[in-house]
């Protein structure tokens, strides 16, 4: 009973990463799509330049990084603030199927999209049924 | 929605930020990104004597997509975010807003629309909006006798 306990302990304890820097962090809003022979990651990350994102795969880790500058002077006279602008981060977890090696990325109008190809195993195929 | 309180707004940001230090000081950080605004496309207003400025992020928007009109201190922005795939086999997740999109403010005074600039770059709008001669804020010299 006490050791069981003593388990559980353990296993709320693990580490999870932690933000190490300040300021707010966003999680972007994304779309998995799947095709027969990749998954699609599409990300919104407004204002964000090729430059400004940083993509990390680490022990099946993926990870989305992107810092975004604030675009107005910090003594602005706000009328109406909605939104706030800091970095944008997500991390997605790949199983065995994707090729990590060939993953792509491309970012258009605030908008990156990942192509992380399905390794040949995890590729669905159709088997012909023949008739006798 | 519409936005007739002009004044107290600086001191609403400054409770907002308060409450996000509050929150922070609490480690409770996974609360953060909550207080991005659900409302569609969120806004941010500031101004200077010379104009109202107009930030609003829309990823994967043309500028072509965007419409704007503004009737004296009235501005409405419409438009609409296309799908990445209609006819899509197979979605696993499916976060980001798609189709038509509208907002309408009323500014605290009026602008000269003719004189209105707008930019898309990197998914974010950015309306500069020069205010009409009768509401610039003018400096007004007390003479001393």
């Amino acid at each position: 009973m006490t050791s069981a306990l003593a388990n559980k302990d353990r296993e709320t304890a693990i580490a999870q990463p932690e933000q190490t820097r300040t300021g707010p962090v966003f999680k972007p809003h994304v779309d998995i799509i799947e095709h027969p022979n990749e998954l699609l990651v599409i990300a919104d990350i407004p204002g964000a330049t090729s430059e400004a994102i940083e993509l990390q795969f680490e022990r099946g880790e993926l990870t989305i990084n992107a810092q975004i500058a604030s675009r107005q002077a910090a003594d602005a006279s706000y009328l109406l603030s909605e939104y706030g602008v800091g970095a944008f981060q997500r991390t997605f977890r790949l199983g065995e199927g994707i090729d990590s090696n060939g993953i792509t990325a491309e970012v258009s109008n605030g908008v990156l999209t990942l192509t992380l190809p399905k390794t040949s195993t995890a590729k669905s195929h159709t088997i012909e049924v023949k008739a006798k | 929605m519409l936005v007739r309180t002009i004044p107290s707004w600086p001191s609403a940001r400054g409770l907002r930020q308060e409450m996000e230090r509050l929150l922070e000081s609490f480690g409770d950080s996974k609360r953060t990104p909550q207080l991005r605004s659900e409302v569609y496309p969120a806004v941010n207003v500031w101004e200077d004597g010379e104009s109202i400025y107009l930030e609003a992020e829309l990823p994967g928007v043309a500028l072509g997509d965007v419409n704007i009109e503004i009737h004296a201190n009235q501005l409405s922005i419409r438009g609409h975010r296309e799908s990445p795939e209609t006819d899509s086999p197979s979605y696993h997740r499916r976060e980001r807003a798609s189709g038509e999109f509208s907002r309408f403010l009323t500014l605290p005074v009026e602008i000269n629309a003719d004189k209105v600039e707008a930019t898309l770059n990197d998914g974010v709008l950015l309306l500069i909006m020069p205010k009409a001669a009768v509401a610039r804020a003018r400096q007004i010299t007390v003479k001393a006798n």
